[in-house]
């Protein structure tokens, strides 16, 4: 019979919030004008979660996870996914080792056993090799040779790829998509943030970032998350949004061909129990839930056909679901309607 | 559980860089208590506002469909006048039990306790801090300055049905009554056939009439007044009670005028001079009375000169006698007649005998030919009777014969004469009223206005 962990305690959460206000401004002077995607990405490296970045080229998504690397003072490794890409190159190859014992295989561990693996155009690689990154991205461990070898933990991947030059890339398939916890968007800037990365960065050269939450540290956080406490009623509201995103299940899912699955419930409730904490509660909310929804729905909702060809975009229907589920269980009358409160 | 939470120092608050982290985490409470009684009546006052909102849903419809059913109740027995307060108290009663079987039926729609102040939490967007002061992982959130409206009602459908409901209320209630628009019942004969009889009853009495040709007239007569009073005054059996009416004027008519033609031949017979003129008259006025559509008397014929040798054998006062008497017998026939008698009269083209010439005339039509009898020079003119045709030669004159005609009183009477006059003029309109019809009569008016 499992026990409900113990919430966070109040001095829990001021040492969680001083943490992670230090490693968030960290990552802004690593990131201009990138608030919302800084926050976005603390929340999902708390709730343990593998991110997939998506954006032009030169926005910075690569600074980003080298700066969150070096500011959590974690081991991180860059693989730069192209088609020739191999499994093995990833996971790791057995060698052939002549030693004074005899000749052995020995498993040469790849760039995965890392606690970050960058992975840069993610899908620019066969399928293959997407592939090998699935067993590590969700069990957290690879196997070769019939060998079960475990990764480091912490063990996040943070993949990146470009939405243009499409030719010659391989999208990631449904399964591999569903094991991202978060898929974000990153923008362009605006003019007055171009300025200021004119003004403070030199084409070529990296930002020193030096670790600002060590190890340990994080990994408290990472245990402390978990005891944030999700209450019931949260958890219903997750339920129901998940099961209104399946097709025929509400207005909003009229061109859904693929509704979210359960392990969406999963992130959502892991993602809303993360930004809990990040804003000093020992519990998440509804608040939460509709924060990180769109990150956690937007890329496991599948359209068919007829949607996209009518313009319609998962964005949007995970907008429609927030409007048409509401927060309590049951619905008003058709006699009452909720008042808009500035 | 509750914890007693400990306010951060100020440094350490100023270090957080989310503001508004602290304050949601870390809300002053000015008294744990009061906060607690105020958000639980907020969220008490909330549910149960939902659940009217819930009731009213349902109750408003139902109400309509109450109020349609006493609507026409009501008015059903306003039409039949019956007293209303049983109907007003059954309607309280039924819109009572109405209202309580939605508000059983809405239940399992209403909000509970728990309902509400997720509501509450998510319209103030509190994160949550309602449902985790309820289990107690945080301090109950100060009561605000002010607290906006949650809801706001939508009450167009169910003001439409309450008002639709009162409409038909009232409408029931107040509508004007249409007055009872039960036709009289009719009782007795038509007005024509009581006429009919009359007329009957008087030529009866007269004894100027067949008696044979009386009571056909007098059969027929009996056999619509034997009819129900409903079918009497149907469209058909009216019609022909007025055609029989007419039949029955018209006959006595023209037997009056056969009468007076015999006393005028009467009297000329003893102005002195040739009787066989008169005797030619006397024998037309015969033979119309005989053949005409209501029979003379058949002794009342025997008695009467059918020759000029019968005139010859009766003195001048004895032949004045008898033309006094068929004249006050044709005067008594006119009174009977009555109106068609007078028109028959005018009518003709002089007040003279009618006979159109040898054979004499036929006297049933109202066009008479001219008294004057021509002579054709044809050498002895003298009268055939009907069905003896082998004596006629061409280009023999030969006598009108006016058979009488089955009159069916079922059948509608056409005009005998369209533009005849069958009356006399009783103000100009009186002659048009018994020969047309009534769209004909319209015709007619039309044209001569």
């Amino acid at each position: 019979m499992s026990t409900v962990p113990q919430p966070p305690s109040e001095v829990e959460l001021g040492q969680a919030a001083a943490s992670l206000n230090r490693l968030i401004a960290t990552l802004q002077t690593v990131l201009f004008g990138q608030d919302e995607l800084i926050e976005l990405v603390v929340s999902g490296v708390l709730a343990r979660g593998h991110l997939l970045l998506e954006g032009l080229p030169g926005l910075g998504k690569t600074e980003l996870v080298k700066g969150l690397a070096h500011a959590l003072g974690l081991q991180a490794r860059r693989v730069q996914f192209t088609p020739d890409l191999l499994p093995g190159d990833i996971t790791g190859n057995p060698i052939l080792e002549d030693s004074a014992a005899g000749r052995r295989f020995v498993f040469q561990r790849g760039p995965v056993f890392t606690n970050i693996l960058l992975a840069d155009e993610i899908n620019r690689a066969s399928p293959k090799t997407q592939s090998a990154l699935l067993e590590a991205m969700q069990e957290r461990r690879v196997t070769s040779g019939g060998d079960t070898h475990a990764l480091p933990d912490p063990f996040f991947v943070l993949a990146t790829q470009n939405p243009i030059d499409l030719e010659g890339t391989y999208p990631l398939p449904e399964a591999q998509l569903d094991r991202f916890l978060f898929k974000l968007d990153v923008h362009s800037n605006p003019p007055e943030v171009l300025k200021r990365i004119v003004l403070n960065r030199e084409l070529g050269s990296e930002p020193a970032v030096a670790p600002v939450i060590g190890r340990e540290e994080f990994s408290a956080l990472l245990a402390l998350v978990r005891r944030v406490h999700l209450p019931e009623v949260v958890a219903d509201y997750i339920a129901r949004l998940v099961y209104a995103s399946q097709p025929g299940a509400s207005a909003a899912s009229a061109g859904v061909r693929f509704g979210a699955s359960p392990r969406a419930a999963l992130a959502l409730a892991a993602a809303a129990r993360a930004r809990g904490l990040r804003h000093g509660r020992p519990h998440a909310s509804f608040e939460d839930v509709q924060a990180v929804a769109r990150p956690v729905l937007g890329h496991r909702i599948i359209l068919d056909h007829v949607a996209r060809l009518d313009g319609a975009t998962t964005a949007g229907v995970v907008r429609q679901l927030l409007e048409e589920i509401p927060a309590q269980p049951k619905p008003l009358p058709g006699t009452l309607a909720t008042a808009k409160i500035a | 559980m509750q914890r007693n939470f400990r306010k951060l120092p100020p440094a350490r608050r100023r270090r957080t860089c989310h503001p508004a982290a602290v304050s949601a985490s870390f809300p002053p409470v000015i008294s744990h208590s009061s906060s607690r009684g105020f958000w639980e009546s907020r969220t008490t006052a909330l549910a149960r506002r939902i659940n009217v909102g819930a009731w009213l849903a349902l109750a408003a419809p139902a109400a309509f469909g109450v109020a349609t059913l006493f609507a026409v109740l009501v008015y059903a027995l306003r039409r039949l006048g019956q007293p209303l307060d049983v109907v007003w108290l059954s309607l309280f009663a039924a819109v009572v039990a109405v209202g309580t079987a939605c508000w059983w039926r809405a239940r399992r729609r209403f909000f509970q306790p728990a309902d509400a102040r997720v509501l509450l939490e998510s319209q103030l967007r509190l994160d949550s801090r309602l449902t985790a002061a309820t289990i107690g992982l945080v301090p109950w959130p100060a009561a605000p300055m002010a607290m906006p409206a949650i809801l706001q009602w939508r009450l167009h459908a169910p003001l439409g049905w309450a008002a639709a409901a009162l409409a038909l209320i009232a409408g029931a209630a107040f509508a004007p009554i249409p007055h009872d628009t039960t036709p009289i019942r009719p009782t007795g004969s038509p007005p024509s056939l009581l006429q009919t009889q009359e007329m009957l009853a008087a030529l009866k009495e007269m004894q100027m009439a067949e008696p044979q040709a009386l009571q056909q007239l007098e059969d027929r007569a009996q056999e619509l007044a034997r009819r129900p009073t409903e079918e009497q005054y149907s469209h058909s059996a009216l019609e022909a009670a007025d055609a029989l009416r007419d039949q029955t004027e018209i006959s006595a008519a023209a037997l009056g005028r056969g009468l007076e033609t015999a006393a005028n031949a009467l009297r000329s017979a003893n102005d002195g001079g040739d009787l066989s003129g008169p005797a030619g008259q006397l024998a037309a006025a015969l033979s119309g009375l005989r053949d005409g559509a209501l029979p003379a008397n058949k002794a009342l014929l025997a008695n009467l000169p059918a020759s000029a040798g019968d005139l010859k054998n009766l003195t001048a006062e004895q032949r004045a006698q008898l033309a006094q008497q068929l004249a006050n017998a044709a005067k008594g026939l006119r009174g009977i007649s009555g109106a068609m008698g007078a028109g028959a009269q005018v009518a003709q083209s002089d007040g003279e005998a009618m006979a159109g010439g040898p054979g004499g005339g036929g006297d049933s039509a109202p066009l008479m030919l001219a008294g004057q009898q021509s002579d054709a020079g044809d050498g002895n003119a003298e009268a055939l009777g009907a069905g003896d045709l082998k004596r006629f030669a061409l280009g023999d004159k030969l006598g009108t014969m006016s058979g009488a005609h089955r009159v069916d009183p079922n059948a509608a009477e056409a005009p005998l004469q369209a533009g005849a006059v069958a009356a006399p003029a009783k103000g100009g309109d009186a002659v048009w009223v018994n020969r047309l019809t009534p769209t004909e009569r319209a015709a007619v008016k039309n044209f001569f206005k």
